[in-house]
């Protein structure tokens, strides 16, 4: 029991962070009908600026939090400004194959200016434990929750309640619509791409907390699509469920399956249970079913 | 006219240009790696070249070899085992490279059924005992193996403890059975078993579900086969999920500083839980000649000053820079027009090879290719933020 209580807290931790990134991935596809497939490397991008705030120019480690998500909202403007605008009109193909180059572009340059080897910020969380109920519960999982919990509220009430928000709402219902009553497209998109770099950020350096820093960041980061396909790619109620799902699975498969096999069910897992789902409701668990009439 | 001219002059400068090429490929001796260039962990290789080249420099400084200088040409095989066995057959039949290196254990093993058509020394970042147990004719260990590591870690283990509970944490590839084919073989030694055989995959960074199952095994001592960033890892997650045990890193464990494990919260606590094996000597041991004399060369050749070697000399660079001494060494004893086969025969000679303290004594014979079994063990020095040794060189009996 004891067992299963700490894999469900660490799947939980885990998960809240694969929710506040699949956000950010909800965000661009709700706005701009793109799947961004550049998103894990955005969030390693977010979690390298932190790192340079707070390590290599001496920022205190509070202060780099900003700091990072300012710079990883200015990344997403010059992203949507410089690659995404050219592509408005053409094929969903072309553009699908943009972000996956942009993903090779980001992670190579993380590479390039910050090397390969993995870094050691400085924690943001303080060490030990709380007692809860029976469980001892390690502070950075209490805290990565309430952080997270934080954030997602913050942009639910950003997304549903302020002027920019209800812009990005109506976009993503009727682009042209949208444009007739005279918010601006571009606008809004550029907004959105950094919005979703501001989530990548918060995202990174919360994973960071939980699993350190190296490029392979950008694998957790990309755990937030499977969180954001079963929740439902247009609900972001259902990528706050999903990322808490698959968080919990590869923590209880790690923990239970992984002895059987010898490793590896951890990494998949996330996967076969959004097969499993879209199998039984192809729109994911909160996700708009599309009708067309014929 | 002019077509007959352009032809003539192109001629002219295809001639020129190949017989540069064959010129240049003259007058140079010529090393080669199939490296590890990007990726998560490509600091090994990088570190490792880096390492390589700088005794390079100072060899070429003096003019080499027989008159020739010698370098190290990297291709970039990224980890994959098909590109590395690609690229020792290139380095064997286009750039009549004298002797080949790969990043890979796995990529050593693949390359045990090739290695007579390659006709190279073959040795690799990746030290893993069967590479050269039983020998192999073309496959070299300079250093003590990732079984020495295992072998001396239990030893000194047992010598403190009489009933231990040790368990392995590895990854599922010849990396990580190495160590807990060694660990079994150990354990036998004191009639014990493992108490637990936990796989941690390589890419992993998250090692939560891992100490949770050593907690539940109730392991008070964890070797563990991976790498530096994972070490940090295992400690940091060991002390969430409150697993009390020693864990003691093998070679590859301490590839980097230990930053990464003092940088955490409550860093200084887990460094106290933390040893290490590891076959060469440290950048920062400066009472030993020859990292003196290495620490000298990085100053020199990569323009560093002393407060920043550490940046320069971690991780793979001793490995490097006692292979290109062994290399090298192996050259001048190869005479005039050197191959492969005679590099190898030549390192065959090699008895006693004095590396001023930066390894025990390096042997090697045409029976034996490992050229030590001889490690330390280290632990932490908070203060200085270095690792130290806790003694000299012990080999397992």
């Amino acid at each position: 029991m004891d067992l299963f209580i700490q894999l469900l807290l660490t799947g939980t931790a885990l998960g809240s962070g694969y929710a506040l990134g699949g956000l950010g991935f909800v965000l661009i596809y709700k706005s701009t009908g793109v799947f961004n497939f550049s998103h894990g490397q955005l969030t390693m991008a977010g979690a390298y600026f932190f790192y340079m705030f707070q390590v290599q120019l001496g920022l205190p480690p509070w202060w780099s939090v900003p700091a990072a998500v300012a710079s990883m909202f200015i990344v997403g403007l010059a992203i949507e400004r410089l690659c995404l605008r050219r592509m408005v009109g053409e094929p969903a193909i072309a553009i699908i194959m943009l972000t996956i180059g942009l993903g090779s572009l980001l992670r190579n340059l993380v590479g390039l200016f910050w090397g390969t080897q993995p870094q050691a910020p400085v924690p943001l969380f303080e060490p030990g434990s709380l007692l809860v109920g029976a469980f001892q519960v390690p502070r950075v999982y209490i805290w990565t929750l309430v952080s997270a919990a934080v954030f997602i509220t913050a942009f639910v009430v950003y997304f549903r309640k302020s002027s920019q928000g209800t812009a990005m709402r109506a976009v993503a219902f009727h682009q042209d619509h949208a444009s007739l009553s005279g918010i601006s497209i571009y606008r809004v998109f550029a907004l959105s791409w950094g919005m979703a770099g501001v989530m990548a950020a918060i995202s990174g350096i919360l994973m960071v907390q939980l699993v350190g820093l190296d490029l392979s960041l950008d694998a957790r980061g990309l755990s937030a699509f499977p969180a954001a396909i079963l929740g439902g790619i247009d609900s972001i109620g259902g990528v706050i469920i999903g990322g808490l799902i698959i968080g919990v699975a590869e923590s209880l498969a790690g923990g239970y399956l992984d002895p059987y096999f010898g490793g590896g069910v951890k990494e998949v897992v996330g996967y076969v249970v959004l097969l499993l789902i879209l199998m039984l409701r192809p729109y994911g668990l909160f996700g708009t079913p599309e009708i067309r009439k014929v | 006219m002019f077509e007959k001219i352009s032809a003539l002059v192109a001629l002219a400068v295809a001639a020129v240009a190949s017989f540069g090429g064959i010129a240049s490929a003259q007058e140079m001796h010529r090393f080669a790696i199939a490296n590890d260039l990007n990726g998560p962990s490509a600091y090994h290789g990088k570190t490792y070249a880096t390492g390589f080249n700088t005794y390079l420099k100072e060899v070429n400084e003096t003019g080499g070899v027989g008159g020739k200088k010698i370098e190290l040409l990297q291709e970039n095989a990224e980890r994959n085992v098909q590109k590395e066995m690609g690229f020792l057959r290139k380095f064997s039949q286009q750039d009549n490279a004298l002797a080949a290196m790969v990043v890979t254990t796995d990529g050593l093993f693949a390359a045990k059924p090739m290695a007579d058509s390659f006709k190279l020394p073959i040795m690799g970042i990746g030290v893993p005992e069967l590479a050269t147990n039983p020998t192999h004719p073309w496959l070299f260990n300079i250093f003590a193996s990732y079984q020495d590591t295992v072998f001396v870690a239990i030893d000194h283990i047992f010598a403190t403890d009489k009933d231990p509970k040790i368990a392995v944490l590895y990854p599922d590839n010849q990396y990580g059975l190495e160590a807990l084919r060694a660990a079994e073989t150990r354990m036998q030694k004191y009639n014990k078993p493992l108490v637990a055989k936990v796989v941690m995959a390589l890419r992993e960074t998250d090692a939560t579900t891992q100490a949770l199952a050593l907690k539940q095994a109730g392991a008070k001592y964890v070797i563990v086969q991976l790498a530096g960033a994972h070490i940090a890892a295992v400690l940091r997650d060991a002390d969430k999920v409150g697993l009390d045990a020693t864990i003691i890193a093998t070679t590859q464990g301490m590839d980097r500083e230990p930053d990464l494990i003092l940088g955490q919260a409550n860093g200084a606590n887990l460094a106290k839980r933390f040893l290490g094996v590891g076959p060469w000597s440290k950048w920062n041991e400066t009472s030993i000649p020859g990292v003196v004399g290495m620490r000298n060369a990085v100053k020199k050749y990569e323009n560093t000053t002393d407060d920043k070697l550490g940046d320069v000399m971690y991780s793979n660079f001793v490995q490097g820079y006692i292979n290109a001494m062994v290399l090298v060494e192996a050259l001048k004893k190869a005479g005039p027009n050197p191959t492969g086969e005679k590099i190898r025969d030549a390192m065959n000679q090699i008895k006693n090879f004095d590396t001023k303290g930066i390894t025990p004594p390096l042997t090697f014979a045409a029976d034996k290719h490992k050229g030590t079994s001889g490690v330390k063990i280290y632990r932490i020095n908070v203060e200085r933020k270095v690792y130290e040794p806790l003694g000299g060189w012990v080999t397992a009996n």
